[in-house]
This record gives structure tokens, sequence and C-alpha cells, in this order.
């Protein structure tokens, strides 16, 4: 496919997606400026204290800044299938927050707290393929004059039609530990905890899909994870590191780097080791070329190959990253989170250049947008 | 994480306050298992990580490069409860008027209980 075919295919399905799912008064923004503009590729993430950056890569500028009313935290971001809305956890981590990015306007909030509840999302936010769903756990405390008890963990389901004081269609419990979430095109949502779960979001029947914690692998240790930054929306895929000792304690004793990962569009889930561990990765993405090559980023930007099990290139980066994305063509690598510029390389790890933006992402995720 | 069916004296852990005594008690080595260092970062106290002192390989070379990097990062989700303070809850205003750390270190200021937060 072309990429005028490309961009053909995404003009039609933003169009069918946006009558869908979104509210009217959306509809004829993005109406008129879809007509108007070739479809381009934008950075989206959270900057301190409560902006939402949109930029263009290609032109290493700022399009748009929209203040975001509440206070940052955790910037972690999903967008909805026409990508058009992003998601964003906010105001420390208790609300969700609509924005969208062709006009700044606020068309969704909904807050775990209240009534003598503080709730907070662990960066558990994900959107349904329609995107007429959106939904995030909380972890909940009812804060009492000299105590605070610990509720339930809540996976709310809500409209994402429902307007600025939105309300959840439907509460379920929800395991504990729950990070980051995605949603599949076969309705399920699959959640990264201990193990990473499947929920059907209809009745909140869960089930382990990938067992970490509960893997039944004699000669590995359980394997270590860190699950914060919500990517995948590239390659269409739920995806989480982790590492491992093989033999642990024997004179065989080997440190990987895993994944377990879940093709949301077939629902189809994988855990491998893919590489040595021989430094720290606080994200991971896949080249959506080759799906086997691995992009992660921390204090080294490293690429992964899990065919051959090797690390195929590391290099030292100016200071640490969290967040890693890439183009969807593949032949850019992004990198945010943390500090307060994002990093442009090519997939051969030459620097492309720099944005600097008046804040830290701390948290946030880097998300890429087509629209 | 073998460790975790061992009760917390058998780890060479005592308990220093009432807290921690209640801990001990009232928890069997089973329920151990639900706390696990990286699993979660739901909060202050809940990350067993060892801090900034040291990384995983026991050094430092693998620790965020520079702190200021990574500051926001700790505080804004309870990371490292020691070394700052956290502002998801206790000290929300925290980081006010200090949006880039690498510039704005020099305004973080220590914190005391009673503060106004």
């Amino acid at each position: 496919m072309n990429s005028s075919e490309i961009k053909l295919l995404n003009l039609t399905l933003m169009g069918l997606l946006a009558f869908a799912a979104q509210p009217l008064v959306v509809n004829a923004a993005v109406a008129d400026e879809a007509s108007a503009d070739e479809v381009r590729e934008y950075l989206v993430t959270m900057v301190r204290p409560n902006q939402l950056y949109v930029i263009d890569p290609e032109a290493q500028e700022v399009v748009r800044t929209c203040d975001v009313e509440g206070a940052f935290g955790s910037g972690t971001l999903q967008l909805s299938p026409d990508e058009r809305i992003a998601y964003v956890l906010h105001n420390r981590w208790e609300d969700v927050v609509g924005i969208d990015l062709t006009s700044c306007e606020e068309v969704f909030r909904a807050s775990g707290s209240g009534n003598s509840i503080r709730a907070k999302s662990i960066a558990s936010l994900a959107v349904s393929p329609d995107g007429s769903r959106l939904y995030s756990i909380w972890d909940r405390a009812r804060l009492g004059l000299d105590h605070y008890e610990v509720l339930e963990p809540q996976l709310a389901v809500y409209d994402t039609a429902a307007g600025l004081a939105a309300e959840p269609l439907a509460t379920f419990p929800a395991p504990r530990q729950v990070t980051t979430m995605g949603a599949a095109e076969d309705g399920n949502l699959y959640l990264a905890g201990a193990d990473i779960y499947r929920v059907d979001p209809e009745n909140g029947e869960t089930e382990i899909a990938i067992a970490n914690r509960n893997w039944d692998r004699p000669s590995f240790s359980p394997p270590d994870s860190l699950a914060m930054w919500s990517m995948g929306e590239v390659a269409n895929e739920f995806l989480r590191p982790y590492t491992v000792a093989e033999h642990p304690g024997e004179k065989n004793e080997a440190w990987h780097w895993g994944i377990s990962r879940v093709d949301l569009a077939t629902g189809e889930t994988e855990n491998k080791e893919i590489a040595p561990f021989e430094f720290i990765i606080f994200s991971m993405v896949s080249d959506p070329r080759e799906r086997d090559v691995f992009y992660g980023v921390y204090t080294q930007l490293s690429k992964l190959d899990a065919r051959t099990q090797e690390i195929v290139k590391v290099i030292d980066l100016d200071h640490t990253y969290y967040s890693v994305n890439t183009s969807y063509d593949g032949s850019r690598i992004y990198l945010g989170g943390a500090s307060s510029d994002i990093a442009i390389y090519d997939d051969d790890f030459n620097d492309l250049g720099r944005i600097r933006l008046p804040g830290d992402m701390s948290t946030a995720t880097l998300k890429v947008a087509r629209f | 994480m073998t460790n975790n069916k061992k009760n917390l004296t058998a780890l060479g852990l005592a308990p220093l306050n009432r807290k921690a005594r209640e801990m001990e008690r009232a928890a069997s080595p089973e329920a151990l298992e639900e706390v696990q260092a990286m699993q979660t970062i739901a909060g202050c106290t809940s990350s067993f990580d060892p801090g900034w002192e040291v990384d995983p390989f026991g050094g430092v070379a693998s620790l965020c490069q520079p702190m200021e990097a990574d500051l926001y990062g700790c505080a804004d989700p309870c990371w490292w409860p020691a070394q700052v303070p956290d502002t998801m809850n206790t000290y929300p205003n925290w980081g006010d008027g200090a949006d880039r750390a690498e510039d704005d270190w020099r305004k973080f200021d220590s914190v005391y209980p009673g503060d106004d937060k």
C-alpha cells in the first residue's frame, strides 16, 4: 500500500469513527480540518505544570499547546481511534481529561475521587477500539478522620460522550497492582499487573492472559517488570518488558530481557526472552516493520533483536528518558518523558535533533498521533 | 523474589515502629507474596527499590542521569518517598514554579510536618 492509499484509508476511517463515536460539536471541527489538511504525524505529550503539547516531529516545532485545568500527573496518555482526542490522566493521578488535539477543547472529564474517597490511577487508561468507551482502574482509599480504609481497586467503564462530569456506566472489582492497560479489537481489556490479565469489560470477568508472577518455568526466576508508559499505538500492541534470571543461583545463571505482549488486532499473546540483560530499560516498543525488533530507552537507547537474541545497537544518551516511541513508518525513534526535551533519532541512531519544552514531562507518555 | 515465603525476621529485617510490628504479626508468609519490588508503584512506601544510592547491579552507573532528569519522575509517583517530598498526596505544591528541574533545582526546598502544603 503506498502512502497516498494509507492516507486515504486513514481519512475514511477517521470519518466513520468520528460519526460513530464523537459528539456532534467535535465532528464539525474534525471535518473542517480533515478536509483542509493532509494527514500528518504528531507527537503528543504532557508537560509540567499542566500543558498538553502537540508537536510536529519533522519540522521539530510545537504545533499546539493546550492548558489542561488541574495539576500535572501522571500525564499518562491514550488516543481515540481517530487519534484526534487525547485522554490524559491528570490532576495528581485522579482525573481523566479528554482534549481535542485539533482545537484544545476539553471534551471529556471524569474523576475517580469524591465522597471522602481518594482514587488514584497508576497509569491505567485505555480506549475501546470504536472510541465509545474509556476504561480506567482506580486505586481507592476512604479517608477517615483518624484512619484510611483501603478499598478494592475498581475498573470503571465510561461513555466517552458523557461530557465533562462523566460518571461510570459500570464498575467492576479489579486486581491490585495494575498499571498500564490496553484495549483489543476483540473487545477485551488487557491489564499489566502481577500477571497480564484479560478482562471482559461487559461483565468484569478476569483471567490470566500471560502468566508472569504465576508462570510455571522452573529454570527461571520470577520476572521483574515496570509498566508505566502506555505506548504501543504504532504497532497496535500491548507490551511489557521484563528482566529474568535463567538458572538463578547456578553456575550457568544468565540474565535476559523479555517481553510479554498482546497483539491488539488478534488478541494473540506471547511471552519470551529477547536479548541479554546488560543495562536498564524503562520502556520498550517494537519496530512496526519488524515486530521482533525492539527499541528500549533509559539512559541508553538500544535496539534488541529477538530473532538472534542480540543487542543490535546501543548508544548513551545525554540524560535519562523514560518513554520511547517510533514513527508509523519505523524510520524515526522518539524519546520523551523524564526531563524537558524530546530527542529524535533515525533507526540507525543518528541524532536528528531535540525539541525543548518549558517543563518536565516526568511520567508522561510520548504518543504518536496522525490526523 | 525467592525470599517471598520467608517471614521478615528470617530475612534479617527487624520492625522499628508500631506499624512495622503490626505488619509482621499480621502478615502470613503467603501474604508476603503480594509484595514484590518493581511490580507496583502505587503511592508512597510501596516501592522497595534501593533508592538513588544503588542501582540494580549494586553500583551507581545505572541510576537515572542526571538526578534532575528523574526528580519529578520520582516525586510524582511517590517513587523514592524518603528522598523527595511526594507531590501525589502530601506536598502537592512542592514543585510549583519549578517546572524544569534541570534549571529550577535551586528552588526546591525542604519540607517539614505541618508545613503549608
